[in-house]
């Protein structure tokens, strides 16, 4: 493995520090020098991200490339960074350290370029903005915990970077909470916060237990470790009688629910269009270009543990191609141009996770990337336009731009014609390459054989929405008249360049991008799969190695290899796709081109024409009213209740008061104590070595009767003041068994007269703890025993009850009945038990006495 | 067993002479300034080297254990680590003094010798391998202390508070020297590994094992374990803040350091250990009174210093467990001394802010004194809040992670197992009152004029400063510290 050192850590730490500047002092500086800080260190993250890239990373790249040949598995390319060992106790070790390779590069120049492009956006667009600082600040947090999460070695690092990205979204979804000074705007946006947040952490949990079933297979985090131990998670097994499954298919969908959540997918989507409430260059830096990828990273960094499971991949790859129509499919009927954009972001995800799920990582990485710069750029564009009409989001209320917008309107014409996939934008490229490589795959899964021919035509149905709803946006904005009203128009904010030249940078990407990643049909290299085939080719190497699918009677998710390379074949689907592209197009000039009053009338008749879809369509499929009714109703109930039992009952009446209670006997008894008075101190303290030393002089004396419960008469028992084996003190012991204050073993002898004999004379007593008697009498004995310690001069007496009973008493009495009915079978064992018991108390007695 | 000694001796003494000879350089250096500004960081500065001597003795450390001057003292990476954390107590204590006394105004130029001086008491007990050195380095750091405490002489409270400590103080050393003459009595020698290898032959000898809870009682006494703690809430709320810091974190930590040598030495052995006579039940039953005790009188104070001082308490009752756990599960007293450490670096700290919130003639130890104070002095309340923090045990800060290490070590008997539940309940009601300080900075509304209107003192806010720092640095990547508490092995 081509592994070797760089100072990684200066990539998120450079952001990281901006961040605490800009949020720790950032109120006492002026706003050039925030945004300074906020966009320098992002641009320093930046080139040291180049510098490590194309400077380090790319020559380790072209050894490994070299080195391969044909048919060997290329090694992966990789810089390494040990940070420090943050918990290093005998067996338990975490180390952290920071891992470049060509999956994660691709990451870091994304996040921290376009990341750079939107802050210096922000300068722009929230120049007027009070808080100025701490949006930089957020901003810059945000890019660190970002890059955190990519760069990080182990599963524990990525966690952490993302709960950090989480923190951010929901700081900056619900950044203007106090909007215009109205409470319920700013309710409204941190709400949509809340919401983020806690529909995330839902997700997350379902992350955290994938962790959980990982390192309790493998051992470790660390994703290398992971990779080298997969066949730990080989084991499969059937819970409930279902199945079976492996652990490894447990964890990859445990891991995926976490990314549902994160990357907005069914069903976990509801909280991205609410995002939307933040400011804009938010959107298109978190929402969109980013942070909501970082689903599709985790399972390309973990492809590994996805090819284990085809029918988990098969099961990703039915719920990214159902998000991307679905989403699609709501964004047809929006007219809140964030919510459009917000519902194409979460259908451009779904084709991310239908890559995934057809085992094609790197054109899921690859729509990453190019979705990253047209996205942004509309979301950018978007804002602008939202900006220059003071805050109007409304289509409806927009058109005619095209003139008053120069820039704008070019640069999203350039994004608008690459998510449409319209051949040679970078769309085009990208959608087409996920929608190829469904069309070809083969899930073998047992029963699975299915996926790829349905995913393909959700994907290709979806393509028809995006080209439509993404040319109404278009059209409703830029074409037409101008629908704003008059006063709006007359205070008309034109962007600045720090606005118009992140949108041309980013729509120049938007355009060329595309040519990085040419379908073999078109082109001899596809520099962007080559460039990432060490680290997605090796998934289905190490998921063959460790013998699971064969154990499952699976196989793999992998290309059809006739398929694949029929050239005519994909320049057929390549059409079909380009002239469904047209279509959408095509549809949406048609009706939206001349979006007027009439048209607007013309339209609503046409949607009433498709009845409840559109109404469905509309009302986003009424997802957010049946999770409210299912989830947060039933959370209400059950809440309710706890209130009732646990809150009102448990906590206020016996926590609170109960405590509050104890608390004042226990602090009358301490004052009582704690009185100031000196004297009273020493004699606590004496008291307490005193009782210390009474304690510790004090004989040993626990008492074991064996057998338990009631005795018979006759009946041996044992009393054993045994104590274990640290007991070294040797002891003394006499007995009373009748507690008649004579002491009845060891036998006792009266004192000599003599008065010198009688100084010297002892009573006797034993050294054995253990006493073995036979009571005679059905009565409760007392049995005293005394303890000395003869070298401690201390003595103790304990005292144990015995329950004696006469067994024949009960039997006696039953036999008297029943003598009255059959008087022949019982006297012979009616006159046994008795004799027995004088036999055996006769010599007992005299034993002891 | 000879009783000469080698030139070579005072070479490996030299963190030790070298604090004692800084403390005549304190002393000489008041006598000839006038204005005693200067005594605080000089004091400060003193025990910075000495830190860079005992860190440099640790490293440099090759044998597991060094007898010195004939076996009187002992050198261990053990008693080297816990030269640092009183020498890291002191670098804090004279720094938070510096500000504290300067704006009150009442200490005699001798204070800063004085923390000095008993420090190099607490250093001896560290190293103490005989007993004569373990009431020499006892009675220097007690002296040293009672004189601090009641140094602030136009204050009645403290001078009563020192009065108080000192007639206790000589109590429990009384219960120490008969101790120690009882065992002295029963082995003829006071060495503690001698005492150690004759003490086969008196298991079962009340005259030894009274001995050693005599000893016991005393060590009791200094770390303030219940029914030995009366002294503590007075004597902490009587001294000068910077003194109850001092007291908490260091004094705390020689009888602790004290305490785990006796455990590995005079009272090793399962004979001692279990058993009607052994000190693991008299030891469990402490600790346990002494956690619950503490935690639950420490409930309703309203002074922050009365409350802090039943905390420690508390944590004197936590630490005990270690102690427990040490011969019962056969562990190195690792996390004790990470315990320790971070213990005293938080309480310093706490005290620190303690100090600094009160101005001349206002203390403002009162806790509705301090509503408000986040919004006002935000840097402060932050320090504040990660102390309280690590004293209830939350992460991410020291407090966490040292009592995770310390109840999951403990944990693996299951008679240790009860006390560790017992601890862990009361960590949860500890963090009531740990809350108050926090509620009462960022929830109270001081309205109108502030209340507390803290002082204006460099060496103070660096104290604090460096404080938060470590615990939380200590809290987040303890990894370092944790490996050299594990290297901190008592020497055989």
């Amino acid at each position: 493995m081509g592994r070797s050192t760089f100072p990684l850590y200066w990539i998120p730490l450079l952001p990281l520090l901006g961040a605490a500047l800009n949020l720790l002092i950032g109120r006492k500086l002026p706003r050039r020098l925030s945004h300074a800080i906020g966009c320098g260190s992002v641009l320093g993250a930046l080139v040291v991200a180049m510098v490590a890239v194309f400077y380090h990373l790319y020559p380790a790249w072209q050894a490994a490339h070299a080195s391969v040949s044909h048919g060997s598995l290329p090694p992966v390319p990789q810089i390494v960074n040990p940070l420090f060992d943050w918990i290093v106790a005998g067996s338990v070790s975490i180390k952290l350290s920071l891992l470049l390779d060509p999956l994660s590069a691709v990451m870091i120049l994304v996040i921290t370029f376009v990341g750079f492009l939107i802050h210096v956006y922000s300068t722009g667009y929230m120049s007027k903005d009070p808080s100025y600082a701490r949006y930089f600040g957020y901003l810059n947090l945000f890019t660190g915990a970002m890059l955190i999460l990519v760069l990080g070695d182990n599963l524990v690092s990525l966690f952490v970077g993302w709960e950090g990205v989480g923190l951010c979204s929901y700081l900056l979804i619900g950044f203007w909470f106090d909007k215009n000074g109205t409470r319920v705007f700013g309710d409204e946006n941190a709400s949509a916060g809340k919401k983020a947040f806690i529909v995330n952490r839902i997700g997350d949990l379902a992350f955290i237990i994938g962790m959980f079933v990982i390192f309790a297979a493998v051992g470790s985090l660390n994703i290398e470790d992971i990779a080298s131990n997969a066949g730990k998670l080989a084991a499969g097994y059937k819970p409930f009688g279902f199945g079976p499954y492996s652990l490894a298919g447990i964890a990859a969908l445990l891991l995926f629910i976490g990314a549902t959540g994160k990357s907005a997918q069914i069903p976990l989507f509801v909280w991205l269009p609410d995002a939307m409430a933040g400011p804009t260059p938010v959107s298109a830096l978190i929402h969109a270009a980013t942070m909501v990828t970082a689903g599709v990273y985790m399972c390309i960094r973990l492809n590994f543990l996805y090819m284990m499971s085809p029918a988990v991949m098969g099961f990703i790859a039915i719920i990214g191609g159902l998000t991307a129509l679905f989403a699609a499919t709501i964004g047809i009927t929006q007219n809140d141009i964030k919510k459009v954009l917000a519902y194409s972001t979460v259908s451009q995800l779904g084709y991310m996770f239908l890559a995934v799920g057809v085992g094609a990582f790197s054109a899921a990485l690859f729509h990453v990337f190019t979705h990253a710069f047209f996205k942004a750029c509309l979301f950018l564009g978007a804002g602008a336009v939202i900006h220059a009409l003071h805050d109007e989001q409304d289509m409806r209320a927009m058109g005619g731009l095209r003139k008053r917008l120069p820039i704008t309107h070019l640069t999203m014409l350039a994004s608008t014609l690459a998510i449409a996939g319209v051949p040679f934008f970078s769309g085009f490229f990208s959608k087409d390459e996920i929608l190829w490589k469904t069309f070809i795959s083969v899930n073998g899964a047992p029963g699975w054989s299915w996926i790829p021919s349905v995913t393909y035509f959700l994907g290709l149905a979806a393509a028809l929405c995006t080209a439509f709803y993404m040319f109404r946006l278009y059209y409703m904005t830029f074409s037409g008249r101008i629908r704003a009203p008059e006063s709006t128009m007359k205070h008309f904010h034109p962007p600045g360049p720090a606005m118009t030249v992140p949108l041309i940078v980013l729509a120049t990407g938007a355009v060329l991008l595309g040519f990085m990643g040419m379908p073999s049909v078109l082109s001899s290299t596809n520099a962007f799969h080559e460039w990432l085939a060490p680290v997605t080719e090796r998934g289905l190497h190490i998921a063959m190695g460790t013998g699971l699918l064969a154990k499952m009677g699976a196989k793999p998710v992998v290309a059809d290899a006739t398929k694949a390379h029929n050239h005519g074949l994909e320049l057929g689907l390549m059409a079909v796709s380009v002239l469904i592209a047209l279509a959408g197009i095509f549809l949406a000039r048609r009706y939206y081109n001349k979006y007027t009053d009439d048209q607007r009338e013309k339209l609503e008749d046409l949607a009433n024409s498709f009845g409840p879809l559109t109404t469905l369509s509309q009302h986003k499929y009424y997802v957010d009213e049946i999770y409210n009714f299912i989830f947060v109703g039933g959370f209400k109930l059950l809440a309710g209740f706890c209130y009732r039992a646990a809150d009102r009952l448990v906590i206020d009446i016996i926590g609170v008061n109960g405590t509050a209670a104890v608390v004042d006997v226990v602090g009358k008894l301490g004052r009582f104590f704690q009185n100031g008075n000196l004297q009273h101190y020493v004699a606590v303290m004496l008291i307490g070595v005193g009782g210390i030393v009474w304690l510790v002089g004090r004989p040993p004396a626990h008492m074991k009767v064996t057998p338990k419960g009631p005795i018979v008469i006759g009946q041996k028992v044992t009393i054993d003041l045994t104590r274990d084996n640290y007991e070294k003190r040797t002891l003394q012991y006499r007995w009373d068994f009748e507690d008649d204050g004579k002491w009845d073993f060891p036998k006792q002898t009266l004192p000599p007269k003599d008065p010198k004999a009688r100084k010297r004379w002892r009573p006797a007593r034993t050294s054995s703890p253990v006493v073995t008697h036979v009571f005679t009498k059905a009565k409760k004995y007392s049995v005293k025993v005394e303890v000395r310690d003869p070298r401690w001069h201390t003595t103790r007496y304990e005292k144990v009850t015995i329950n004696v009973i006469d067994p024949n008493a009960k039997k006696k009495q039953d036999a008297d009945k029943k003598k009255k009915t059959k008087k022949s079978a019982l006297p012979a064992k009616a006159g046994g038990a008795p004799h027995a018991s004088l036999q055996t108390g006769g010599p007992n007695r005299g034993e002891v006495r | 067993m000879s009783s000469a000694f080698k030139m070579a001796d005072f070479s490996f003494a030299a963190p030790i002479i070298f604090v004692a000879l800084w403390a005549c350089v304190v002393l000489l250096a008041s006598a000839f300034s006038t204005k005693s500004s200067k005594l605080g960081p000089l004091t400060a500065f003193g025990f910075v080297i000495g830190l860079v001597i005992t860190g440099y003795f640790w490293t440099a450390l090759e044998q597991p254990r060094m007898s010195v001057f004939s076996g009187m003292l002992v050198l261990d990476r053990f008693s080297l680590f816990l030269d640092m954390i009183f020498l890291l107590a002191g670098l804090l204590t004279s720094l938070v003094a510096h500000g504290y006394v300067e704006e009150h105004g009442f200490a005699e130029s001798e204070f800063y010798a004085v923390i000095a001086l008993s420090v190099v008491g607490m250093m001896l007990m560290g190293h103490a391998g005989d007993f004569i050195i373990v009431v020499i380095g006892l009675e220097t750091m007690s002296l040293g202390v009672y004189s601090l405490v009641a140094s602030w002489t136009d204050k009645r409270k403290s001078t009563e508070a020192g009065l108080k400590y000192f007639v206790m103080g000589a109590v429990a050393s009384g219960f120490l020297v008969y101790g120690i003459a009882l065992l002295y009595g029963a082995t003829g020698s006071t060495r503690l590994l001698v005492i150690t290898s004759r003490a086969a032959a008196h298991i079962g000898d009340p005259l030894y094992i009274i001995g050693l809870f005599m000893v016991f009682g005393a060590l009791a006494f200094k770390v303030a374990l219940v029914p030995f703690h009366m002294w503590t809430p007075d004597a902490y709320e009587g001294a000068p803040t910077p003194i109850t810091g001092f007291m908490a974190a260091a004094v705390k930590t020689a009888g602790f350091g004290l305490l785990v040598r006796a455990v590995s030495t005079i009272f090793s052995g399962e004979s001692f250990a279990y058993g009607s006579t052994g000190w693991i039940n008299i030891a469990w039953m402490l600790s346990m009174l002494t956690m619950t005790v503490g935690n639950v009188l420490a409930l309703r104070q309203t002074n922050i210093k009365r409350m802090l001082a039943y905390s420690s308490i508390a944590h004197a009752g936590y630490i005990m467990l270690g102690v427990i756990a040490i011969p019962v599960l056969g562990l190195d007293p690792s996390a004790v001394l990470l315990y320790l450490l971070q213990y005293a670096v938080t309480t310093i700290g706490a005290f620190g802010v303690v100090a600094w919130v009160g101005r001349r003639d206002a203390e403002n130890t009162g806790l509705e004194q301090w509503a408000g104070l986040g919004a006002r002095k935000p840097a402060a309340a932050l320090a504040m809040t990660i102390f309280m923090l690590s004293l209830g045990g939350i992460p991410p800060t020291a407090g966490f992670f040292a009592k995770l290490y310390l109840f999951k070590s403990a944990m693996g008997h299951p008679s240790l197992l009860i006390l560790v539940v017992i601890a862990a309940i009361n960590s949860v009601i500890s963090i009531f009152y740990y809350l108050k300080p926090i509620v009462a900075m960022y929830f109270r509304d001081a309205g109108g004029e502030p209340i507390a209107e803290p002082m204006r003192s460099s060496s103070l806010s660096v104290a604090i400063t460096l404080a938060a720092i470590i615990v939380f640095l200590l809290g987040m990547v303890p990894g370092s510290a944790l490996e050299m508490a594990i290297k901190s092995t008592i020497g055989g």
